[in-house]
């Protein structure tokens, strides 16, 4: 009989960081033959949005320190770095790297991961995966080309959405070429005259990046940010650990009473000569147990009032990078508006774009060659139009969690579906978890799930290799 | 170097006005490449035919004419045509905003008229400004592989009738009619 019928097959959809680290492990740890299959839709892998930027001011907003692909191996990214000629020398654990150079890494990680594996067969497919179909015990991914392939398990990766273009009562500017819709576009920064005066509307982790790249093209023109609140977020600062001042037992289960402790610490600390983000650093290791015992009502309100706080203080931004925003702002380059935008008004050279200042009735109108949306990325479900969503939808096979943030799942990573029954081979990790783990978008949140997750499919797989092969 | 998509300009009643100057058998691909290369892509006819679809890609019909058809096609991430030859006709079409995917099949067994199987033989990038030019009976098929929107230009002459869409897992290849929404 044919041996490749009992070979266990996974497939893995989406190969950025989450997908990659979960092929890797897998690869590392099989103790059966399996077959991995990971489907990436771009011509790169093991990317993805974050890592596959060619800016080189694209830094890294964690030290190298703390970016090791494994989280039981907490030096393994410096001692990669160490094997570069090029990075070897400059690189020391509280440097920010460039992204795209974790890229490299995170290819690496893979690559040896193949060439190491015991038990595993890696097959990289580059194409979209359109649908999945269930079929008793296995489950059928269907391709865009039209093949179609069994798994047992699936893990879908699928990562980070674009943002959603900002809600205007008169659409039409978001046709014109003045307007890109999606910050990573390789085009975002292509064709603007160094003068021109750019819009980039948000004012997060996102608009730096793009402010960051105008200067690495050498743009001299005027760049206006413009977002609710004109907050921009903190820079990093190398602090001493503060100890832990609530554990997930003694602490409040309301936004505002919580909110208030911090506050108090946070005074404290600087009483005492200690930084505040000291303080917020933490609250880390408990912050994915703080929200998940919040009621859903106080988790809505920390996304309606705390939210925009958090992340500028929580999020922050590499000193390079901080330094030259900095200069930006400092020289005029840069000017932050808080307030909305009420309209768009074209013409054959530019576009004035009328912007309400907060808290006002005055309009500020600003004259722009282009229009950049760098609000942050969409998370909820609901609205993707992407034909492998789309059917997973229509299926019933998943479900938004409550706060239509990321996807329903099992503590396990297993998705719930429609009807809240937990999936026996459908699996998420990364940002589609937002809903019940809050703080999972970053490395040092994924590269524990990855490793967890293998373990579970390759458990529940044992199982059920054993039992088809006896 | 880039094209600056904004300064390149010629208007769409301009390029009617050379298309009907070619006679239609005398039409070289090479020359409407030429042509739709020139296309100001921030045309206001054609961003008002810019919108997208839940389904599947959105297709509308910007102009038709006896020797042409122009049409603007949008596609949200993830979309994508089926596996088609446009029975005779040429196409070109230009990216104007976004990351095209366009892959060229071969047959690599035919049985009769109506079986043919296929399998991908290249795929190719397109952005901005790009053009892919597909030849009289070439199977190919255009998906939006990024993570942005998409929309392309696409000129077939004669005007399209139909197509011939090939199916990879059962080798079947099927005549289908086309038509198109004309509402905005
Ligand atoms: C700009 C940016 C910078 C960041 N910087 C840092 C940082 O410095 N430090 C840090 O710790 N964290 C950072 N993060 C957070 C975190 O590292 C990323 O969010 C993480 O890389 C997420 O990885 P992912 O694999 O889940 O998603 P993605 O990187 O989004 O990857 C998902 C992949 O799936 C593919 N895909 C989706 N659907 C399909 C389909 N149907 N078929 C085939 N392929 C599909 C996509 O093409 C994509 O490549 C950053 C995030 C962003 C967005």
């Amino acid at each position: 009989m044919n041996k490749d019928i009992f070979r266990t097959t996974i497939a893995i959809i989406g190969a950025g960081f989450s997908g990659t680290l979960v092929a890797a492990h897998l690869l590392k740890n099989a103790t059966f033959p399996i077959e991995i299959k990971i489907i990436e839709r771009k011509s790169v892998m093991g990317k993805g949005v974050a890592y596959g930027t060619k800016y080189e001011s694209h830094l890294l907003n964690v030290p190298a320190g703390k970016m090791s692909a494994f989280p039981d191996d907490p030096e393994h990214f410096l001692r990669w770095i160490k094997t570069r000629p090029d990075l070897a020398e400059i690189v020391k654990p509280d440097t920010f790297v460039p992204r795209k150079i974790y890229g490299e890494y995170i290819q690496t990680v893979l690559k040896e991961a193949e060439a190491t594996s015991q038990y595993g067969r890696l097959e990289r497919i580059k194409n979209e995966a359109i649908a999945i179909q269930a079929d008793r015990d296995r489950v059928i991914v269907c391709l865009s080309t039209g093949e179609k392939f069994p798994a047992h398990k699936i893990v879908l990766a699928l990562g980070n959405f674009p943002p959603s273009d900002p809600p205007i009562a008169d659409r039409s500017f978001y046709t014109s070429l003045r307007y890109i819709s999606y910050p990573w576009s390789p085009h975002a920064l292509t064709d603007i005259e160094p003068n021109d005066a750019v819009l980039l509307i948000g004012s997060g982790l996102t608009m730096l990046d793009l402010a960051v790249a105008l200067t690495e093209q050498g743009h001299q023109g005027e760049i206006h940010v413009v977002s609710r609140h004109g907050l921009l977020p903190h820079p990093h600062k190398f602090t001493k650990p503060y100890p832990a001042f609530l554990s997930s037992e003694t602490a409040p289960k309301t936004i505002r009473s919580l909110f208030r402790v911090v506050r108090r610490e946070v005074k404290n600390a600087i009483a005492q000569g200690d930084d505040w983000r000291a303080v917020l650093d933490s609250l880390r290791p408990i912050t994915q147990q703080l929200w998940q015992q919040l009621p859903l009502d106080e988790q809505r309100r920390f996304l309606r009032h705390v939210r925009i706080y958090w992340e500028v203080h929580r999020h922050r931004v590499s000193p390079g990078v901080a330094e030259k925003v900095a200069t930006m702002l400092n020289s005029g380059q840069m000017r932050v508006h808080a307030g909305r935008i009420q309209a768009y008004e074209e013409d054959a050279d530019g576009v004035n774009v009328a912007i309400r200042k907060r808290q006002t009735t005055d309009t500020e109108v600003v004259r722009v060659g282009r229009v950049i949306n760098c609000t942050g990325t969409e998370c909820d479900y609901r609205k993707f139009q992407h034909p492998l969503i789309q059917n997973l939808r229509s299926q019933g096979l998943i479900r938004s969690d409550a706060l239509a943030i990321g996807l329903d799942v099992a503590p396990n990573g297993a998705l719930l579906d429609v009807d809240g029954v937990v999936s026996q081979n459908l699996y998420t990790l990364g940002p589609p978890r937002q809903g019940r783990l809050w703080e999972t978008t970053a490395v040092p949140e994924i590269r524990v799930q990855a490793a967890t997750l293998a373990k579970e499919l390759m458990q529940t797989l044992s199982f059920h290799s054993s039992f088809l092969h006896n | 170097m880039t094209i600056n998509l904004l300064t390149n300009r010629l208007t769409l009643d301009n390029f009617i006005l050379e298309m009907m100057r070619i006679p239609p058998p005398d039409l070289q691909i090479e020359q409407l490449a030429a042509l739709v290369s020139q296309l100001d892509l921030n045309d206001i006819l054609l961003r008002q035919h810019i919108s997208f679809s839940d389904r599947t890609y959105a297709r509308k019909l910007l102009c038709r004419t006896s020797r042409f058809d122009m049409l603007v096609l949008c596609w949200h991430p993830g979309q994508f045509t089926t596996i088609h030859d446009h029975a005779g006709a040429i196409n070109v079409t230009r990216v104007r905003s976004g990351i095209l995917t366009a892959r060229i099949f071969e047959v690599y067994e035919e049985k009769s008229a109506n079986e043919k199987w296929v399998r991908l033989q290249s795929e190719e990038e397109l952005d901005r400004g790009k053009l892919a030019i597909v030849d009289r009976h070439q199977i190919h098929q255009l998906a939006n592989t990024s993570d942005e929107k998409l929309v392309t230009l696409h000129v077939y002459a004669p005007p399209l009738k139909n197509i011939n869409v090939y199916c990879p897992n059962s080798g079947q290849v099927d005549e289908v009619n086309l038509t198109y929404s004309l509402e905005q």
